[in-house]
């Protein structure tokens, strides 16, 4: 059985499958989800109204951190709130929460929400799928700090509640002076998968705070119409940073995430409301617009399943293993496959971060996620990507990636390819080709730092050959002429239709594929795969004033991909010699009678 | 002083050597070597060429460009049963007699079969038959939400000329199962690494 385990390769993946690709861009584990009705608005940010229902929550420390602070303005609200102070839990004072429109101020400190550890309500729970309506009751099972706007008893997933419209805001100079934190049990593991979870909270809106140390997410959206995340800092998560999924009027705004296994932000499964358009580029309507972020050090800066509808503009993206990816790649996320992202206005650089090899390979992920090292830099990637590639599009439409600064990425600035339906659950023979159409990437300029230097991607474009409309237009390289690694079909002018390959270089596509395979915890070395080797630093790169040479993480030494092994010739031959034994021992032993029989004969 | 010479004598006849058996030896010990050897090869004279599966029971598609040399894609439905229809052809010049069909997959395959229909198939040079296999969808939870299982191949169990021997015949494309979401994993803990395949064995 081990050989034929050997010989049948039984490969697990992610997916990637990104085959075609993994792996993971990505997506989470959920409960069945639907979109809301999209009738909502993107709330507006309440300032403090004395007459207006507000909740004070603050933590024995406050009282110093306001004494310590030094903007007069942010330091006279806090004295105003610190007296009305009257919890000391986010989740107590959301639990008190009678009106809707409710602001509550958190003050300055470190919330660690002790009562959600382990309340009655969550013994026995045997860690399956949580059902909305056990949410609404025992929120801890999953989350810190739970937001649950629904009744569950009727049939919509509409805010109704006294929870709609809540505004949770820290008080405190910076983002990092009021912090969520889970970290740790005694047992080594998370204590919770979600630092706060907005589930059907429509017109939530959260402003000023850092959450760390999650399983799953720090800050979690969820089936919730009208969402403003802002100045919200994401850090040292398992998997993600942000995650919105099947939300809608969303906006998320100079935020910050950073070392998360997955992704910094996710906006997956985004309200699919451009889903009958075939134009590529600047819509009026998005699901969810974010701006103003930097996004650094995370397996995958930005990703999304089903990442419909995102208007991605003047973000910052850099030291990611990959940088923005959007893919068609797992089932059970409404709104497949992937269309209509605006891509536009970043700065999208130096995602050459090798994490894979640094933390997965090196056993390091294997510890107890106490012992990893989760808040001094550890990143355990949970999904495979192409290690230096700014911009992924595995198997999405009408994306418009528009005017960005794509520089420094070692492996290529933005790649492109194809992933068949039924890897995301779709088995329609006429299914299998619909994704990666339709894709323009225009007037983007590849390998200018800023500073004017020149910091080259390994490629500016990689593209799988496939796929109807997709073009190229109005590039700019420092390079001179913009680079490709085509090898059949040249990057198609935007002056055209684009192009009209339906099927793609298989060649291409087969390279992928083993990466697919890629599992952080059964497979974190697919063979063959060249995704988590580190990409060799373009030549002609030079240092940004003040910057020394680059040194990504994981970069250290050449990774050597696994090699598949060859099939043990010895065993071969020793079942070929077996069979002529008989027949060669027979021969010799006879051959030796008639020798000696002759010799006795002549003598 | 006489020179006397010896006179002629008449040589004795010999006595008839008795007829060596060593010859005769030699050659059945080559006959049954060579038998032997025959015998012991008959398996490899054995061909099957590549295997083209179907199935029913779960969507299945086939993708010729998914991959070097296409695949064959099985949704996951969990629970539910799925037949095989595996077409096998003896493309050897000997008799075989088909006993046995698996599967890998570890501890945990995503794919489990149960049963085959159709076992034993006799085959003569050249014929063709096909085997009924019929298994269940299930360990989703011990697979994450975007794993995708993978077999490149069966391993079919035959006999000729009274040897039984496995072999493992490639699919023609590679037969893939995708591993489901939470939703669609009834049984799948939220808790990474809490139902891994590695603890199995």
């Amino acid at each position: 059985m081990k050989a034929l385990r050997r010989i049948l390769s039984v490969a697990v993946t992610c997916a990637l499958l990104l085959v075609g690709g993994a792996t993971s861009a990505l997506a989470h584990d959920e409960r069945a989800s639907t979109f809301p009705t999209g009738t909502g608005t993107t709330p507006t940010y309440r300032p403090y109204d004395a007459s207006k229902p507000h909740l004070v929550v603050c933590k024995p420390t406050s009282a110093a951190a306001i004494n310590a602070m030094t903007d007069p303005a942010v330091k006279a609200l806090n004295k105003k709130l610190l007296p009305q102070c009257a919890f000391q839990h986010m989740q107590a004072a959301v639990d008190a929460v009678t009106a809707q429109g409710t602001n509550i101020y958190v003050l300055p400190g470190t919330y660690r929400e002790e009562p959600s550890s382990a309340p009655p309500c969550t013994a026995g729970y045997d860690e399956t799928a949580v059902e909305y309506a056990r949410i609404v009751t025992c929120g801890e099972l999953v989350s810190q700090v739970t937001i649950a706007g629904d009744d569950p008893n009727d049939p919509d997933i509409a805010c109704d509640n006294a929870l709609c419209r809540l505004q949770i805001e820290g008080t405190g100079q910076r983002m990092e002076d009021v912090v969520l934190r889970g970290g740790f049990d005694a047992t080594g593991d998370f204590v919770k998968y979600n630092g706060i979870k907005a589930d059907r909270a429509d017109g939530f809106y959260l402003r000023n705070m850092t959450a760390e140390l999650f399983a799953d997410n720090a800050i979690y959206v969820h089936e919730t119409d009208g969402y403003v995340l802002e100045r919200v800092n994401a850090r040292h998560n398992d998997l993600y940073g942000i995650l919105a999924f099947t939300t809608d009027h969303g906006l998320i705004k100079d935020c910050e995430a950073s070392y998360n296994g997955d992704s910094g932000v996710y906006p997956g499964s985004q309200a699919d409301v451009n889903s009958t358009s075939t134009t590529t580029g600047p819509l009026s309507r998005y699901a969810v617009e974010v701006t103003g972020c930097e996004i650094h050090h995370n397996a995958l800066g930005v990703s999304g399943t089903a990442g419909n509808s995102v208007y991605f503009h003047d973000n910052d993206v850099h030291d990611n293993a990959a940088g923005y990816v959007a893919d068609s790649f797992v089932g059970n996320h409404p709104g497949m496959p992937q269309d209509h992202a605006w891509i536009t206005g970043n700065r999208i650089h130096g995602n050459n971060s090798n994490y894979f090899k640094e933390f997965v390979h090196s056993g390091i992920c294997d510890k107890k996620p106490v012992e990893r090292g989760y808040g001094t830099g550890t990143v355990c990637p949970a999904f495979p990507v192409p290690v230096g590639t700014g911009i992924l599009l595995a198997g999405g439409n009408y994306n418009f990636i528009n005017a960005n600064l794509i520089y420094d990425n070692w492996r290529a600035g933005a790649m492109l390819f194809w992933v068949p339906g039924a890897i995301r659950g779709d088995y329609e023979p006429g299914q299998q080709y619909d994704t990666s159409n339709g894709n323009h990437y225009t007037k983007n300029r590849l390998g200018f730092h800023p500073s004017g230097v020149t910091q080259p991607n390994g490629v500016d474009f990689s593209w799988d050959e496939q796929g109807v409309g997709n073009c190229w237009g109005d590039n700019v390289s420092s390079t001179g002429t913009v680079t490709d690694d085509h090898e059949v079909i040249a990057l198609p002018d935007c002056s055209g239709s684009g192009s009209v390959s339906p099927i793609g270089n298989v060649t291409k596509t087969a390279r992928n594929v083993p990466c697919a395979t890629y599992d952080r915890v059964e497979e974190p070395n697919p063979v063959g795969c060249t995704w988590f080797n580190s990409p060799v630093m373009p030549a002609n790169r030079e240092n940004a004033p003040g910057e020394t040479t680059p040194v990504p993480a994981g970069s250290g030494t050449t990774t050597t991909p696994p090699v598949a092994k060859p099939t043990a010739s010895g065993g071969r031959l020793a079942a070929t010699g077996g069979g002529l034994l008989p027949a060669a021992a027979g021969l010799v032993l006879a051959a030796t009678i008639m020798a000696v029989h002759r010799r006795r004969r002549h003598a | 002083m006489s020179l006397l010479l010896d006179a002629p004598v008449a040589k004795a006849a010999e006595p008839r050597r008795k007829r060596s058996l060593l010859p005769l030896l030699a050659a059945m010990l080559g006959v049954v070597g060579l038998a032997s050897s025959a015998w012991l090869q008959a398996p490899r004279a054995a061909s099957f060429p590549e295997i083209r599966p179907t199935a029913v029971g779960a969507p299945f598609v086939t993708v010729p460009e998914f991959g070097a040399r296409g695949a064959h894609i099985l949704g996951y439905q969990h629970h539910a049963r799925v037949t095989l229809t595996v077409p096998v052809r003896n493309d050897g010049w000997l008799p075989v007699s088909v006993t046995s069909f698996t599967l890998a997959g570890g501890h945990a395959p995503l794919l489990l079969l149960s049963s085959a229909q159709g076992l034993p198939l006799s085959l003569s040079p050249g014929e063709s038959g096909s085997l009924t296999v019929s298994g269940v969808l299930t360990n989703c939870r011990y697979f994450h939400m975007r794993a995708l299982e993978t077999y490149d191949g069966a391993q079919l169990g035959f006999s000729t000329l009274g040897r039984s021997v496995t072999r493992t015949v490639s699919f023609d494309r590679p037969l893939m199962v995708k591993s489901p979401m939470l939703a669609s994993c009834p049984d799948r803990r939220i808790a990474r690494g809490a139902d891994s395949r590695g603890v199995l064995g």
